[in-house]
């Protein structure tokens, strides 16, 4: 009890020192002379119309790259952790009903179209590669409670999560090589507002909507892999 | 021509063998074990380069988007963290090695793609110039290697990864919070840019950000009183990670620590406090180590006890002290590599982890045990390895510490060397004695790694001058905070 009170009055004392400490502190204001920067400079050097990302995949895009990273890292952790040797174990089945099942097969293409809409328009609209790649998992999740055979089929999407890291990668190298700068931009501006415009954004997103898709999708088999894992094999 | 001195390298490469080998792991299996080790050798050549800059004077940069500091991430490499970067990767690499031989349990494939990544991880922390992008880095070093405690996956190795995860992710946040709240102060993520703007500040204004980082950064560094993960995780993972690490990674954490303390908040009037920390922590190390029956958690609280000293070094703050600190780095990083490569030897060949049951191993594997006895005695600081020319140099600076303290920390080094050398000689005498168990037999290619870093430390241990004159100028270098400042700011002010 009184070890309670004393964990109680330490961590009172932290909430109210940070409280007191974001109180004199000013968010937004003229000394954000880098932001200032990211706003005025956002479309003539990315040619993005969306300043938050150009900003996430640009100026700091060797940051959303750890971010990619950590997710990747992630995945491969409860891959490594919910490893199942025993491939005969069984687990008894809630089955869906009818309203999901067919509620799942009208849905899904449609969570696709969207998922994919949002991480290609990342440099236009707010959203981005993880966004649209998270509403795709979803899909499949959705896919995984109505319909207690699917599986899916583990090596393509290990190749589209490879293959999308290795844009990212391959398309920082390139501006490593051609311009001496890992992710510089070397793709061409384009008109402001046309899908074909941003630099590298648009390759960048695509690969990382795909990566983040596959990569939770295979999260989510594994987490059900309790009965039918295949461990990658 | 390209420039292959680039630190962006470092991270960019490594990340493209780990995406390349995820797509190869369904089809052939039997690659992926050397990939890290090709990796980590293809890191090794640039580090080469790295280092034939380095060595004239400069500070090498990195930068990313084709823009200049403060507007994009920057890495950044002087002579100190150099000095980091290089026992990274070199460890990295003959570790990558000995995991070739050593890891059986499935899946080995996700096994050698996670440890690459955290050889990847700890390269970024090391070499990055960027605040943000050292909590990034700081990220994928934790989750790397939350999956590497827990993958033996009995329940010590799901009970140190579950406590690592809480307090890891804990930290974490906390150095988020911090960053977010030196965001806000000064407007920019540039730790070369932030050190020019935070100079102008009050000392109210550094305090809570600091001390937010400070403890975030302190967890995964293993300080008194945020390491109770410690002694479960490093015994409870395979050796090779144990030995990654025990040898290197609480090292980055603790490099993470220096450069934000002296490059970015200029912090003296933390040090004495730090001072009191790294001695507590010195002192509970090495006692804890003292009463362990297991070998790898031995070595892990002797660890701690490590990370103690060469923080109490630190936290002196002379250039002498400093660089005697640095030294106690290099030392400590290849002793305790060597030690829990050895001791995964030991364990795969008894079954068992206590050290009793070890009776007469020394009889049986002659090589693996003298292997252990040279880094242990290093460790220890026995004359004629590196540690002694290393601990010499400690004790010789700790006294220019102010004060009461100063003698304190001298008597606790000294005494604590002793309580030292005691379990280690525990060690010795019953791996030496006769005893009727007989040990298995091992993979012979699992002896080529210590090897190695056991010739790595004899060579050291022939020419300490030239590692302390090293040191000397890579700790004049962190002093010297203008100098990284203006060459990561270039002409910009």
């Amino acid at each position: 009890m009184i070890r309670k009170i004393i964990y109680g009055i330490f961590i009172l004392i932290i909430v109210s020192a940070i409280a007191m400490f974001l109180r004199g502190t000013p968010f937004g204001v003229d000394k954000m002379d880098v932001g200032k920067y990211y706003l005025e400079e956002t479309i003539p050097q990315t040619g993005a119309a969306n300043v938050v990302t150009s900003v996430t995949l640009f100026y700091r895009g060797f940051d959303t790259l750890g971010e990619v990273t950590v997710l990747f890292t992630a995945a491969l952790g409860v891959a490594v952790l919910l490893f199942i040797e025993d491939k005969k174990r069984k687990m008894t089945y809630v089955k869906a009903n009818f309203v999901t099942k067919i509620g799942t097969r009208i849905v899904f293409p449609f969570i696709l179209l969207t998922g994919a809409y949002i991480f290609m328009h990342g440099h236009l609209t707010p959203g981005g590669g993880f966004q649209g790649g998270a509403l795709i998992a979803t899909g499949f999740l959705l896919l995984y409670l109505a319909y207690e055979e699917t599986s899916i089929d583990r090596k393509k999407f290990y190749l589209v999560e490879g293959l999308g890291g290795l844009t990212y990668v391959i398309v920082g190298l390139l501006g490593y090589f051609m311009r001496d700068s890992f992710l510089a931009n070397v793709l061409p501006n384009g008109t402001l507002f046309d899908l074909l415009s941003g630099g590298i954004i648009l390759p960048i997103y695509i690969g990382v909507g795909l990566k983040v898709g596959s990569e939770l999708a295979n999260i989510v088999d594994d987490l059900f892999c309790e009965v039918k894992c295949t461990g990658g094999e | 021509m390209v420039n292959l001195a680039n630190p962006t390298l470092l991270v960019a490469l490594p990340l493209f063998f780990a995406f390349l080998s995820i797509i190869i792991a369904p089809f052939t299996k039997k690659v992926i074990k050397f990939i890290p080790l090709l990796a980590s050798l293809i890191n090794l050549v640039i580090v080469y380069f790295i280092g034939v800059e380095v060595f004239g004077g400069n500070i090498v940069i990195g930068g990313t988007a084709g823009l200049t500091a403060p507007f994009a991430i920057v890495l950044a490499v002087d002579k100190f963290n150099y000095l980091i970067l290089l026992l990274v990767n070199l460890l990295g690499a003959v570790i990558s090695f000995y995991n070739i031989f050593y890891v059986k349990e499935e899946p080995s494939d996700r096994f050698h793609i996670l440890f690459l990544l955290l050889i990847m991880s700890s390269t970024w922390i090391t070499i990055t110039g960027d605040l943000f992008n050292m909590f990034v880095a700081f990220e994928v070093l934790s989750i790397s290697s939350f999956g590497l405690v827990g993958y033996l996956r009995n329940s010590d190795a799901i009970e140190a990864g579950f406590k690592y995860v809480v307090l890891g992710m804990l930290a974490g946040s906390l150095i988020l919070l911090g960053v977010v709240l030196v965001y806000a102060q000064t407007g920019t993520l540039n730790m070369a840019h932030i050190a020019s703007k935070l100079d102008t500040l009050s000392a109210y204004s550094k305090l809570i950000p600091f001390v937010l980082i400070f403890f975030g950064l302190a967890v995964e560094g293993a300080l008194f009183p945020l390491n109770s993960w410690l002694p479960d995780a490093h015994p409870a993972a395979p050796s090779g990670v144990s030995a990654m690490l025990s040898g290197i990674i609480t090292t980055t954490a603790i490099y993470s620590i220096i450069r934000v303390i002296v490059t970015v908040f200029n912090y003296s009037a933390f040090i004495p406090y730090l001072y009191i920390i790294a001695l507590l922590t010195l002192f509970f190390g090495e006692i804890a180590a003292f009463y362990q029956k297991d070998i790898k958690r031995m070595l892990a609280y002797s660890t701690i006890g490590q990370t103690g000293l060469f923080v109490l070094a630190f936290s002196v703050g002379t250039q002498g002290a400093i660089s005697a600190s640095l030294s106690q780095i290099i030392n400590h990083s290849i002793s305790k590599a060597i030690l829990f490569l050895t001791s995964g030897i030991m364990i795969e060949s008894a079954g068992v982890r206590d050290i009793e049951d070890l009776r007469g191993f020394g009889k049986q594997h002659i090589f693996t045990s003298i292997l252990f006895v040279f880094a242990a005695l290093s460790l220890i600081g026995i004359p004629p390895f590196l540690g002694f020319f290393t601990k010499i140099a400690i004790l010789q600076n700790i006294l220019d510490f102010q004060g009461i303290l100063g003698y304190i920390g001298f008597a606790f080094i000294l005494g604590l060397a002793i309580v030292e050398g005691v379990y280690f000689y525990k060690v010795f005498a019953v791996m030496f004695s006769n005893g009727d168990k007989s040990f298995k037999n091992f993979n012979q290619w699992l002896l080529v790694a210590p090897f190695l870093l056991v010739l790595i430390l004899v060579v050291l241990s022939a020419r300490p001058m030239e590692v302390i004159n090293y040191t000397y100028s890579a700790s004049g270098q962190i002093i010297q905070r203008t100098l990284y400042i203006t060459s990561v700011l270039g002409g910009l002010k």
